[in-house]
């Protein structure tokens, strides 16, 4: 990853300053001036006193621009250093500027890998058509694609790492953390904690068979600055189904003791990675569930037998982003499709999508996942082994990345 | 010293001055600590921070011979000051005994018939220059004679 270092702000103080100093310099210049005249030293000749004559010269001489070590021309010389500290100033951002737009590549071509996956859907939408059962070049693409893409995020994002976080130093949970949906976000909604980036929190939740929630944070570094996955090449690149967070998770699960059942939960690109990793990954664990809350839907379809619960508050800006990416399909058709994935979609106040309702809390999911609307029931009733009043273990594990260079 | 003679010049026009400098030294004198204090700032990248380093230094170090000039010069100021004291209390003296020489010769006047003292009074009278007036030692010799 590359650390953007911009210490024009540093220099544009010490600029100011230089001018500062410059100001004051040559403030002295009229006053001094004033001073020699007002106080009469010439008049000291009449009294035959004729030292006061080089004083005044001196004093004239330090006012006077273009004479050595006078106040103008030190005053102007502090106001070049300040231009020139400036100037360095500015530079420095310039180089920066180029250094991170150069960093970003990766995620511009993350960007046509994302544009290519779509085309590719589309091609395999077409071939189906045109093939009919015959699965075949339907399974070779997929293979392709896939393996393309995953090859690529690895360039992009560098091999993903795991590593366990000391509960204790995690935000306290509030109440027993998986006595139901809103509880599950409300784990979620606090470990998007700026202090842990990436940080999955893995709950035990029952055995026979072994029962785990894992709890997906969404987006927390918008530029792709620390070494969390969830970030912006993170997000884009797990749009195409293929990301280190993706990847970091996939090995998590894999960990898990053999016949192991999973309920996933995540918000914003958590739900994403939640989607994916459903989306019949070979993990040696049963997916027995899904809960997203404000995800784009991806160009995956999970299983149907998979029970998926996708809430969405109408104004949230997020899920919409599918649309930017050319989404392959709406998802009121991908409703009809054979899919276990029930799209609750839900209003609060205020008619303009905003940033907030992108929030769990601030934008109602919370109170939704708590609710007794008839999805949300439906949905806790076939999830309801991985709900329970009592204390739960909680493990949290971080995910990074190298934001890795490409091989060029 | 409050002396009240009739030019800019004086004691305690002086004094002021030498404030004044004292202080301007101060001012620019502390501008080339915090110049240095820049200079060793650090934040640059590759050889800039030398340069800027050797730039500043140089500049700092011109603050300083500037202060230090002030400062010579307030010191010049002062003792300016004091040898203006001196001058003005020799020509207090001068003034005060030149003086007693017009009084005797206004004497003189009302005892003379000739004349000849009313015009040496007369004259004295017209040379006589402000109170302090460096002029008090041009006229001396002048006023002694007319005695």
């Amino acid at each position: 990853m590359t650390t953007l270092v911009v210490d024009y702000a540093s220099l544009r103080a010490r600029a100011d300053e230089l001018d500062r100093m410059a100001a004051d310099i040559l403030a002295l210049v009229p006053q001094i001036a004033v001073w020699a005249a007002s106080s009469g030293l010439h008049e000291l000749i009449g009294y035959g006193i004729f030292g006061g004559l080089p004083v005044a010269a001196d004093l004239m001489a330090i006012c006077l621009p273009g004479t050595p070590d006078s106040l103008p021309d030190v005053a102007a010389d502090l106001v070049a250093l300040g231009a020139a500290v400036r100037a360095a100033g500015l530079s420095y951002a310039a180089a920066d500027a180029a250094r991170w737009a150069r960093s970003e590549l990766p995620t511009a071509e993350a960007l046509l890998m994302l544009v290519a996956w779509n085309r590719l859907h589309q091609a395999d939408q077409l071939t189906r058509a045109l093939t009919g059962g015959w699965r075949l070049p339907q399974r070779l693409l997929d293979r392709a694609g896939n393996s393309a893409l995953d090859r690529a995020d690895r360039w992009v994002e560098g091999p993903a790492s795991v590593t366990e976080v000391d509960p204790a130093t995690m935000p306290p949970l509030s109440g027993p953390p998986a006595a139901d949906l809103d509880a599950l976000l409300g784990i979620v909604d606090t470990i998007e904690d700026p202090a842990h980036p990436s940080t999955a929190a893995l709950l035990h939740v029952g055995d026979e068979p072994p029962r785990y929630v894992l709890c997906l944070p969404g987006l927390q570094d918008p530029t792709g600055a620390d070494e969390g996955s969830a970030d912006l090449p993170g997000a884009i690149a797990t749009l195409t189904g293929h990301s280190a967070y993706i990847r970091g998770m996939s090995d998590v699960l894999a960990t898990l003791p053999a016949g192991s059942q999973v309920l996933l939960v995540g918000h914003s690109q958590g739900g994403m990675v939640a989607e994916a990793l459903a989306d019949g990954r070979t993990t040696g664990v049963t997916i027995a569930g899904v809960l997203t809350a404000g995800a784009p839907l991806l160009a995956t379809s999970v299983p149907p037998s998979v029970p998926y619960l996708a809430l969405e508050n109408a104004g949230d800006p997020v899920p919409r982003l599918r649309q930017l990416a050319d989404g392959p399909t709406p998802p009121s058709q991908q409703d009809k499709q054979p899919s276990g994935r029930t799209v609750y979609r839900f209003r609060t106040p205020g008619r303009r999508p905003t940033g907030a309702k992108h929030g769990l809390g601030s934008g109602g999911y919370l109170a939704v996942a708590g609710s007794d609307q008839p999805e949300v029931q439906r949905f806790r009733g076939l999830v309801g082994d991985f709900l329970t009043g009592d204390p739960v273990q909680v493990r949290y594990l971080q995910v990074t990345d190298t934001d890795g260079v490409l091989p060029r | 010293m409050d002396i009240d003679i009739p030019l800019l010049v004086s004691p305690s026009s002086l004094s002021r001055l030498h404030d004044d400098l004292a202080a301007a030294a101060l001012r620019v004198g502390r501008i080339a600590g915090q110049v240095e204090q820049v200079a060793a700032q650090g934040g640059w990248r590759g050889g800039a921070e030398r340069a800027f380093a050797t730039a500043a230094r140089t500049a700092g170090a011109q603050c300083d011979v500037l202060a230090r000039r002030l400062s010579a010069d307030a010191a010049r100021v002062d003792q300016l000051a004091e040898e203006l004291i001196d001058e003005l209390h020799e020509l207090q003296c001068m003034e005060d005994e030149l003086l007693d020489a017009v009084h005797e010769l206004a004497r003189r006047v009302l005892a003379d018939t000739t004349g000849q003292a009313a015009a040496a009074y007369e004259r004295a009278r017209h040379l006589l220059p402000a109170h302090l007036s460096p002029h008090w030692r041009a006229v001396a010799s002048t006023i002694r004679g007319l005695l």
